[in-house]
């Protein structure tokens, strides 16, 4: 065993680390990010994502013959990691470069591909993700959203919710029901919507925290050509799939250094700050609290990079990554739970009020709020962990 | 980056565990550590005679010279089957004796070659086992006089490895044969029968010195840190087997018709002890691996594995019991067999509070 970087790995370290600190707007404030929306900062996001695309940044992980890099996925893991620790503006792209794309290149046609490929590399193009609906969460395969076929065209009619940047985005990677008289996962399409179409309306969602980030998406009768369809008729819930777990597999392992920073935060936090008189950092109950976050975060690291291990082999993501879910839930809640215990009372106020650090606790702690729901629930989890693996019956 | 095991180290996992039930398994832990049958002495010649208790002998000495992410893998076994003998306390003694390179120390690895099993009476500087009343103490002859608490397996072993302090007061670390005179033990009644403990009497015992007064107690440390990361590597092992057995009972014990399994209540149980132990895993092999590496995180590496196997392998046993419903409650079911290791081994060498207490140490006061 080793968990050493080869010298080629850390040159792409040092290389793209050194390109974003160059390259990161210098009027952009991560820390105020958190709980604003997309749109008060979306020119700035636009401009950095451009950058990247002219330098070479962007698909780091996509094969040299459709203008990647071709990295390895410990350079993709490297690549995520940077993102993270910088701070810099979360990629609008993601959904292009992390989904579209790759299942582009495996299931999609030529046209498609020579299409839709460039402009997401260069930055140029945003891709929406259209797969829940309000009834249909965990329960994806349930989704209602219609598409019927009229002449050459689809037409779509239905309503989907959580996506992000719809607002923005020039394309839309939508599941749709083509077939309702077969078992749901068999009838289910995966279409590629212009989002400027007419029929598309677009309204944003509250969070808890006051800002806006996730949509609700209406399509009321909007057409698409017959050869917007990624891989075959009905076969959408295959490549869905296959991305929700490519999602969990790799990205985890980057999200975790944005809790090893909050994290970093709060111990200077707690060393500098006192509460009756005693140094937060010297009072038992919070030194135990501090040490047990920090080993909720390095375990949920060390328990990826065990699985990495695996993925370098040639491995694909597979129900290992129901508990990296789980983990980084339990590193997530403790840390921002943390959060708002160091800070105590001050920690009760929100970011514009007052110019303290602990203003960003608050807003981290609603935040982390999501982590167990997003992207497969804990409970989701827990269940394909207890059927799958280890193979206990499916509930009556 | 591979924080996996290669292989080969799978392949000796492989070997231990065919062994160990081949050799009769749970059935003969029960035989011989809880139904009173004398020392099984003929599995530990089967382990001496396949290598297991010489695995960490260089191999020009007559050994399988492997490392101690070995060590860890064969001690995750030792758990998994709640092995009654001293495999994992000799394997570090003789990576403590091989690391004195005097005469002591080859002395103990060549009786160690021969066969011999070592047991380890120390940690008592490091917080513990056997506090003491008032530990040993060393004369200027290298004679023993003094008590420890609660020494694993004691006279089951040939040897014993002595924490003790030379006549000037700084810590030392010696070698007693268990037979010796002036040595005595007294069996206690150990929750977990499967590890033996007694009480150790020294009356001028006579010893050998395996590190000079400047050294021994960084060895001590370092030895403790090993035994630490085997403890919890034993919990793994034990922990995995646990949550094989609870999802195999799960799955065929019916209630109103159908298997208790298939309730979410059970699912969610089940599939908190596998995440458990999934982490547990990542731990041990970070822990084993600073170890291996002799690098600058060993005692915070060291600390979390303790840490993520002591309160979580608690976890994943009362769990186990709990889940198996009222016959997990009773002797006859193998559960408490488990429940028993991974309970002692969260106590042993500091549970988890005190662990978070090292750990904060390090990270708020940069000292371990």
């Amino acid at each position: 065993m080793d968990i050493d970087l080869s010298p080629q790995e850390l040159e792409f370290r040092r290389e793209f680390r050194t390109w974003l600190e160059h390259n990161i707007p210098e009027n952009w404030e991560p820390r105020e990010a958190r709980g604003q929306s997309h749109h008060e900062s979306w020119e700035l996001r636009r401009d950095f994502e451009r950058r990247m695309g002219r330098d070479g940044w962007l698909g780091v992980a996509w094969p040299e013959e459709y203008g990647g890099r071709g990295a390895t996925l410990m350079e993709q893991v490297i690549y995520q990691e940077e993102l993270a620790r910088s701070e810099a503006p979360g990629l609008a792209g993601h959904v292009g470069l992390q989904m579209v794309g790759p299942i582009l290149m495996e299931v999609g046609t030529d046209e498609q591909r020579a299409r839709f490929l460039p402009p997401i590399l260069r930055g140029e193009e945003v891709w929406y993700q259209g797969f829940s609906e309000p009834n249909a969460g965990s329960d994806l395969a349930g989704l209602q959203t219609r598409a019927v076929l009229d002449g050459d065209e689809w037409v779509i009619s239905g309503q989907k919710v959580w996506g992000g940047f719809a607002e923005f985005a020039d394309w839309g990677a939508v599941l749709v029901r083509t077939d309702p008289d077969v078992p749901k996962h068999k009838g289910i399409s995966f279409m590629v919507v212009d989002m400027k179409s007419p029929g598309i309306d677009i309204s944003y969602i509250r969070e808890i925290h006051g800002g806006s980030n996730m949509n609700e998406v209406f399509f009321d009768g909007v057409r698409v050509p017959r050869d917007n369809v990624i891989s075959e008729i009905n076969d959408g819930w295959n490549a869905a799939t296959r991305l929700l777990t490519w999602e969990r597999g790799v990205i985890t392992l980057s999200i975790l250094v944005n809790h090893e920073i909050f994290w970093e935060r709060l111990r200077e936090y707690a060393l500098a700050n006192k509460r009756g008189g005693r140094r937060l950092a010297d009072i038992p109950h919070i030194r135990e609290a501090l040490a047990q976050t920090y080993v909720n975060i390095r375990m949920m690291k060390l328990a990826n990079l065990r699985w990495l291990a695996h993925y370098l082999k040639g491995e694909r993501p597979g129900l290992e990554t129901s508990y990296m879910k789980l983990y980084w839930n339990s590193a997530h809640k403790s840390v921002s739970d943390l959060a708002l215990e160091l800070g105590g009372a001050d920690a009760l106020e929100l970011p514009g009020s007052h110019a303290a650090p602990e203003g960003a606790f608050p807003v981290e702690w609603m935040a982390s709020r999501a982590t167990s729901i997003l992207g497969g629930t804990e409970d989701i989890q827990r269940n394909i962990i207890a059927e799958r693996i280890y193979g206990l019956p499916r509930g009556s | 980056m591979n924080l996996e095991l290669s292989e080969e180290q799978e392949q000796l996992a492989e070997g231990l565990r065919e062994l160990l039930v081949g050799s009769g398994d749970i059935a003969r832990v029960r035989r011989f550590a809880y139904d009173g049958e004398d020392r099984d002495g003929e599995l530990w010649e089967q382990l001496v005679t396949n290598g297991w208790t010489t695995a960490s002998i260089l191999e020009k000495a007559g050994g399988l010279g492997l490392g101690f992410e070995e060590a860890m893998v064969i001690a995750i076994e030792s758990g998994r089957g709640v092995l009654h003998l001293p495999l994992c306390e000799t394997l570090l003694a003789t990576r403590v004796a091989g690391r004195a390179s005097n005469e002591a120390g080859d002395g103990l690895v060549e009786k160690i070659a021969e066969g011999a099993g070592v047991t380890l009476a120390v940690g008592a500087s490091a917080g513990g086992l056997n506090d003491a009343d008032d530990g040993v103490q060393a004369d200027e002859n290298g004679q023993l006089t003094g008590s420890l608490r609660s020494v694993p397996f004691g006279p089951v072993a040939a040897h014993c490895l002595v924490e003790a302090t030379f006549p000037g007061g700084q810590t030392g670390l010696f070698v007693v044969s268990c037979e010796a005179t002036g040595v005595q033990w007294r069996m206690r009644q150990a929750m977990d029968e499967s590890v033996p403990r007694f009480d150790l009497e020294l009356r001028g015992a006579a010893s050998e010195s395996l590190f000079g007064h400047t050294e021994a107690r960084d060895e001590v440390e370092r030895l403790t840190d090993e035994w630490r990361v085997l403890l919890g590597a034993q919990t793994e092992g034990a922990c995995r087997r646990l949550v094989e057995m609870t999802a195999d009972y799960v799955k065929k014990r019916e209630q109103f018709g159908r298997p208790v399994g298939s309730n979410q209540a059970v699912k969610v149980r089940v599939a908190e002890m596998g995440a458990a132990v999934e982490k547990m895993r990542a731990a041990i092999y970070f822990a084993a691996l600073s170890i291996e590496q002799e690098t600058e995180e060993r005692s915070l590496a060291v600390a979390m594995a303790k840490a993520e196997t002591g309160t979580p392998g608690a976890f994943v046993a009362t769990q186990a019991i709990h889940t198996h419903g009222a016959i997990g409650y009773t002797w006859e079911q193998d559960v408490h067999l488990f429940v028993k290791r991974v309970k002692s081994n969260e106590l042993l060498l500091g549970a988890g509070h005190e662990m978070l207490g090292h750990i904060a140490d390090i990270l708020l006061d940069g000292s371990p």
